[in-house]
């Protein structure tokens, strides 16, 4: 387990979530798992979008998404990434859910090839080693 | 002959499904109401018991700020402070929009001036100053021109700008429409852009994180259906950093029933 502390496998992750509590726990959570070499986070969408339309930016591994924020929610923000920045913006997003999704949203959801996996809250280690397994797909 | 008897037996059939749908309709509303309003009410004590215990909880805690049993403690009450509002919130609107209206008339100038009693400790709090100018009277439910203006004067007084101590003016004009008025509610807050005006009234929507502004993101979604309860309708001219008016048509008179 140390060999994964020195290289984690999840290199870059991006955490988007409005709520302050979550996002620290969550943070523990990452940090206790070692998986993740280096998280950013953000609590308005648009930050986030600012941010990954910065040229200099480094190739984000997996975006964890919150969906019902306030001014940008999630599915506005997946929009908006899409159209600025085409499909695979991220080679992962994970969208965190509250609760189950009504049939409308996931309809939503589906068009977005970049949404890989949904969660239920809270973020757990699992969430995190599921995310490993579909890096390593992804690789190919 | 015949076939006119068949048409009118027939739209008399029509006319009684479409009568029993309004009422199956109503009934499944009414236990939507009732079932938020139990949930709410229900969800009430353990939030309170839950507060106290962790109120209990932190006082023996260590006193050290940066501990992180510190820390983790202040997230829980935070969380649960705005589970409280939350349940607060949900029981106002399910409270008003479930009761039956009760039109009797209203003088808004009276409600005016005890909502802002009500208000006194926040309107010191921020500094802030409430004018309210001459207000008709006019045929409408009490308890909801209560929740409409204490809604709309206190997110006046909660949106405001940093250092610049909330002035908010409550006024009536004359309506476009007839034998109505606009009342409305005038701040110097922080205003909303444009294209997030159409949101504000949505049921929990908000427009900020929590730890800037509190809230549940139901109180404009409140104002707007006390609107339509009364026959009227709600809109908002706001420019950001400049201000906000919120604005209420209502009739004058109701229609007896």
């Amino acid at each position: 387990m140390h060999s994964d502390a020195q290289n984690p496998p999840i290199n870059t992750a991006i955490l988007i979530d409005d709520e302050q509590v979550d996002q620290i726990l969550y943070k523990m959570v990452i940090d206790e798992s070692g998986l993740v070499q280096s998280l950013m986070s953000f609590r308005y969408a648009q930050e986030a979008l600012d941010y990954l339309q910065k040229p200099d930016r480094p190739e984000i591994d997996v975006i964890f998404l919150d969906i019902n924020m306030p001014r940008m929610t999630g599915f506005e923000f997946l929009e908006a990434a899409t159209a600025k920045l085409g499909a695979s913006f991220a080679k992962i997003v994970v969208v965190m859910l509250t609760t189950s999704m009504n049939p409308d949203d996931e309809e939503r959801a589906r068009q977005f090839p970049v949404v890989k996996e949904y969660i239920h809250k809270p973020l757990q280690k699992e969430h995190l080693e599921r995310v490993v397994e579909l890096l390593a797909e992804h690789k190919g | 002959m015949l076939g006119a008897h068949n048409d009118l037996t027939a739209v008399k059939r029509l006319e009684e499904q479409a009568e029993t749908g309004r009422a199956a309709a109503d009934a499944a509303n009414e236990e939507l109401r009732t079932f938020a309003y139990s949930i709410a009410h229900d969800m009430k004590a353990p939030a309170n018991t839950l507060y106290s215990l962790l109120n209990r909880l932190s006082m023996m805690m260590p006193a050290d700020r940066q501990a992180p049993q510190r820390q983790l403690m202040n997230m829980s009450l935070q969380t649960i402070d705005r589970m409280r509002v939350l349940v607060d919130d949900v029981l106002q609107y399910t409270r008003v929009v479930g009761s039956e209206t009760a039109f009797r008339a209203i003088d808004l100038k009276e409600v005016a001036d005890s909502v802002v009693h009500v208000l006194a400790g926040d309107i010191e709090a921020m500094g802030a100053t409430v004018t309210i100018d001459a207000l008709p009277v006019l045929e409408a439910d009490a308890m909801q021109m209560r929740a409409l203006l204490q809604n709309l004067i206190s997110n006046a007084i909660k949106f405001n700008r940093d250092g610049v101590p909330p002035e908010i003016r409550v006024y009536s004009t004359k309506s476009k429409q007839p034998d109505c008025i606009v009342l409305s509610v005038q701040d110097n807050g922080i205003g909303i852009p444009e294209d997030m005006q159409d949101r504000v009234f949505a049921m929990f929507t908000r427009l900020h994180l929590h730890d800037e502004f509190a809230g549940a993101g139901l109180g404009l979604a409140l104002c707007r259906r006390i609107a339509v309860n009364h026959g009227g309708g709600m809109n908002v001219v706001s420019t950001p950093d400049i201000g906000s008016i919120f604005s209420v048509d209502l009739p004058i008179k109701q229609p007896s029933a």
